[in-house]
């Protein structure tokens, strides 16, 4: 009888045990969910806080998403080279927005696409005599870009005439002196550049390449987190946020013909 | 009077500027038909020739394009697709006819086949309009016909898309129209251009008495074009062991890449367990096991490792991935490991690799180049392709190698209009009028009266052997990927990962296969459950490897996996496309 009693006390004990320990460890897990963020300086991607003190447009578009989600992050800001390597080899890391290339496809969990981004053909107003109607019309032209650059080192692979910047802003100058021909860049980049620098261009003169730019994250995270994060992406996009939170970076002089 | 008068004097008036504005209206629209009658006409003399059609066929084709593209005109689209020449033709040569015939503007992207499948991809995901058409290759058939997001061309052609399909687009001309219909019947893309994975030697070597000689004292057998693996493996080692160097260069008798990157799994997936003999006898991929190792039942994929029917981790898929690694190591030259699909493919213009035993002929204008070691002054290719040799598990009845189709796949989230405006410009370019000329620039046939016309037939002696397997029956025993595979997207990432750690030698060959074949189920189990397809994946149970291994077909038990070595001459070992 006491056996029987005593045995039911520790069953009911190790029950209550079982359930504690089981409701600490979910609690354990969920206060485990915490994410590192880099990216890096990308007008009007990620401002250079010093310069511009606002969100950039993947921090509005990430702080969206992990918001619906319910899982809190940081965000630094590195410079690119670093940031790739910090996601890469940091557990608990993600990197924001970086192209998905068949050579950084094999080191991250991937949400994509975070950034759809066209890239088109920029020249003076004042200077505006070229038409392009297909990407080889521009091969009479000095094109400039910068170093790093996707679409610059695509136009070089085509043996495209591509003069390199050490960074992307410089190329607006160097239009405005005639250093260079036609400026490709990213459209959103190169009408902040515009408007920041306040030398006017012309609308793109042909949207060339369309680039898609993701969220990269340290291989060890849970598959389930990456998975929240796609499925959440994905319901933006359906619902219009991510349509919404855009049009408020598009310049006015954004040029698309659709 | 006056009065009188000058009403008379303005109806005189408004009468006299009234005819002359219908004289001048007349004018415009003479001189504009006149315009678009030049454009053709110049596009036609200057570009279009030859073709297979007369030139007055070619002009009724062309004005059929410019009425039809009338309600289209200033739209701008967009399109995609992979780095070959034939797309760089499209894109640099053929949009801008397009434009100046119909006035629809279009951007015609270049960019890597691994990028093309990432916008369908990501169309599909976010439901944005990013292209209004894809080239693709016909490889995600098992996906298209299943995933209900890709336009069935029949039924568009037949309704919305009657006004905009070219009465004489004679889709039975099209050589690879089988890879682009679904098992339902249904045609869901449109081919464009056509390549074949064929064996690539150099034939002025394998022709030098004295490399024949060397070969036969060391082999006991002639040099010629290897039947299976076992010749190819020797002649590997003869030209990298025992040769070494010709003219002063060290040279190679085997060339392939190794990087862990998606390419890497094309190599795998498109040819290293087809001809190794991993799948089931039957055409196009083998039934039911393709060389992807998947089973099918009906049309519903049940596994891939052999524990649920399947063949990727069978003895035929260890031994064809263990031959890949084990010649790379052996007989590529150093570098190839570091390489992928892309950078290794720039390595046979060179001139010193002796033979590949993968090669895409969709690099035929690449390697018949003037100005390389590997054709002569005449133009003439010191190179030959021919059928690829078969691995030891391969019996007759299984397919003798891949070929693909990169073809116009759309959307249906597309608007309606732009597919339209799109379609157009996929049979612009694949049209009768243009798709001759098209051929010889970029050398990936895709018609047969094409590969049938006389210009065909006085190029094919500085082609290597590509016109010959195009008019053969051979062609029909190279197929793409088929329809066993329900979502090429997904499954085919898992290649390059799994068998990249084999190549890094972090896992054996054995313990990458297997894991492989889990991650393959794994993901079969995960498309079953986001489909509502009725040819949806639906799992075998797992059970004894031997109750499958002890079945007729494959998966396949161990067999001799060194078969006697044997060799054909060049006109014998093409036999087999006549």
């Amino acid at each position: 009888m006491f056996g029987d009693k005593f045995s039911s006390l520790l069953r009911t004990l190790l029950i209550s045990l079982a359930i504690l320990g089981q409701a600490n460890s979910i609690h354990a897990s969920e206060k485990t969910i915490f994410l590192h963020f880099v990216t890096f300086i990308d007008p009007p991607y990620t401002f250079d806080k010093q310069e511009i003190n606002k969100k950039g447009l993947v921090e509005i578009i990430l702080n969206t998403l992990m918001k619906n989600i319910g899982i809190k992050y940081d965000i630094r800001i590195l410079p690119a080279k670093r940031a790739e390597i910090s996601a890469r080899t940091t557990t608990n890391t993600c990197i924001l927005p970086i192209e998905k290339s068949q050579e950084r496809e094999v080191f991250f969990s991937w949400v994509s696409p975070v950034v759809i981004s066209k890239h088109g053909f920029f020249s003076m107003p004042y200077n505006d005599y070229i038409a392009l109607n297909a990407l080889s019309d521009a091969r009479p032209y000095r094109i400039g870009s910068y170093l790093g650059s996707g679409i610059g080192e695509y136009l070089d692979s085509f043996e495209y005439k591509v003069d390199f910047a050490a960074q992307n802003e410089a190329n607006i100058q160097k239009l405005n002196v005639n250093r260079i021909d036609l400026w490709a860049s990213d459209i959103l980049s190169a009408q902040h550049i515009s408007k920041h620098t306040g030398i006017e261009i012309t609308r793109s003169k042909l949207d060339f390449f369309t680039t898609l730019r993701a969220i990269g994250c340290h291989l060890d995270i849970d598959n389930e987190i990456i998975q929240k994060m796609r499925n959440q992406l994905q319901a933006m996009y359906r619902d219009g946020t991510m349509y919404a939170i855009i049009q408020k970076f598009k310049a006015d002089s954004f040029h698309d013909d659709r | 009077m006056f009065l009188k008068n000058s009403t008379l004097i303005r109806h005189l008036l408004f009468i006299s500027v009234f005819i002359a504005g219908i004289s001048h209206a007349r004018h415009l629209v003479t001189a504009s038909t006149q315009k678009n009658a030049d454009v053709i006409q110049t596009w036609l003399l200057n570009e279009f020739q030859p073709s297979t059609l007369s030139l007055e066929q070619q002009k009724q084709e062309l004005n059929w394009f410019q009425e039809a593209a009338k309600p289209f005109k200033n739209m701008t689209i967009r399109v995609v697709s992979e780095r070959i020449t034939t797309h760089h033709y499209e894109s640099n040569v053929l949009a801008k006819a397009f434009h100046d015939i119909t006035g629809i503007h279009v951007i015609h992207e270049i960019t890597g086949e691994d990028d093309v499948i990432k916008k369908l991809q990501a169309q599909i995901f976010t439901g944005e309009n990013l292209y209004d058409a894809y080239i693709n290759d016909s490889d995600l058939i098992g996906f298209h016909f299943r995933s209900n997001e890709i336009v069935q061309l029949d039924s568009f052609m037949e309704n919305a898309g009657a006004s905009v399909t070219l009465p004489s687009l004679d889709l039975s001309d099209f050589i690879g129209i089988n890879f682009t219909t679904g098992p339902d019947g249904h045609l869901y893309q449109l081919p464009d251009q056509q390549f074949a994975n064929l064996y690539w030697y150099r034939a002025d070597w394998f022709e030098r008495t004295d490399l024949k000689d060397k070969f036969y004292a060391i082999y006991g057998y002639q040099l010629g074009v290897p039947q299976n693996w076992s010749a190819y493996e020797d002649i590997a080692e003869f030209f990298s062991i025992h040769i070494k160097e010709i003219d002063g260069q060290r040279i190679w008798g085997h060339m392939d890449y190794g990087k862990r990157d998606p390419s890497l799994g094309w190599r795998i997936s498109d040819a290293w367990l087809s001809l190794g003999g991993t799948g089931d006898k039957g055409l196009p991929n083998g039934l039911p096991v393709d060389e992807w190792g998947i089973r099918v039942e009906g049309c519903r994929p049940v596994g891939a490792s052999t524990a649920r029917g399947g063949a990727l981790d069978s003895p035929a898929a260890i031994y064809s991935v263990s031959k890949y690694i084990d010649w790379l190591d052996k007989y590529a030259p150093p570098e190839a490991k570091t390489l992928n699909f892309t950078e290794a493919g720039k390595w046979l213009s060179k001139g010193n690799i002796a033979q590949q035993i993968w090669w895409y002929s969709a690099f035929t204008a690449e390697l018949t180049k003037a100005d390389t070691p590997i054709v002569y002054k005449n133009g003439k290719p010191k190179w030959k392709m021919a059928p690829s040799p078969k691995g030891a598990y391969w019996e007759p009845g299984m397919k003798l190698g891949y070929q693909d189709t990169g073809s116009w796949t759309f959307l249906k989230s597309t608007p309606k209009d732009r597919m339209k405006a799109a379609w157009l410009y996929a049979q612009f370019v694949t049209s009768k009028t243009v798709s001759l000329k098209k051929t010889l620039v970029g050398l990936t046939p895709f018609r047969h009266s094409d590969i049938l016309s006389e210009e065909m037939t006085q190029k094919a002696p500085y082609l290597g052997g590509l016109v010959e397997f195009y008019r053969s029956s051979g062609k029909n025993f190279w197929t793409p990927t088929g329809t066993n595979v329900p979502d090429y997207i997904q499954l085919s990432r898992l290649w390059w990962q799994y068998i990249g750690l084999a190549v890094n030698g972090k896992l054996s060959v054995s313990e990458a296969m297997s894991n492989m074949a889990t991650a393959f189920d794994d993901t079969l189990l995960s498309i079953s459950q986001n489909s509502y397809s009725e040819c949806a994946p639906m799992l075998n149970a797992k059970t004894d490897k031997d109750v499958w291994l002890n079945k007729e077909g494959s998966p396949k038990r161990k067999v001799d996996e060194k078969p006697k070595a044997k060799t054909l001459p060049y006109e014998d070992a093409i036999n087999v496309w006549r």
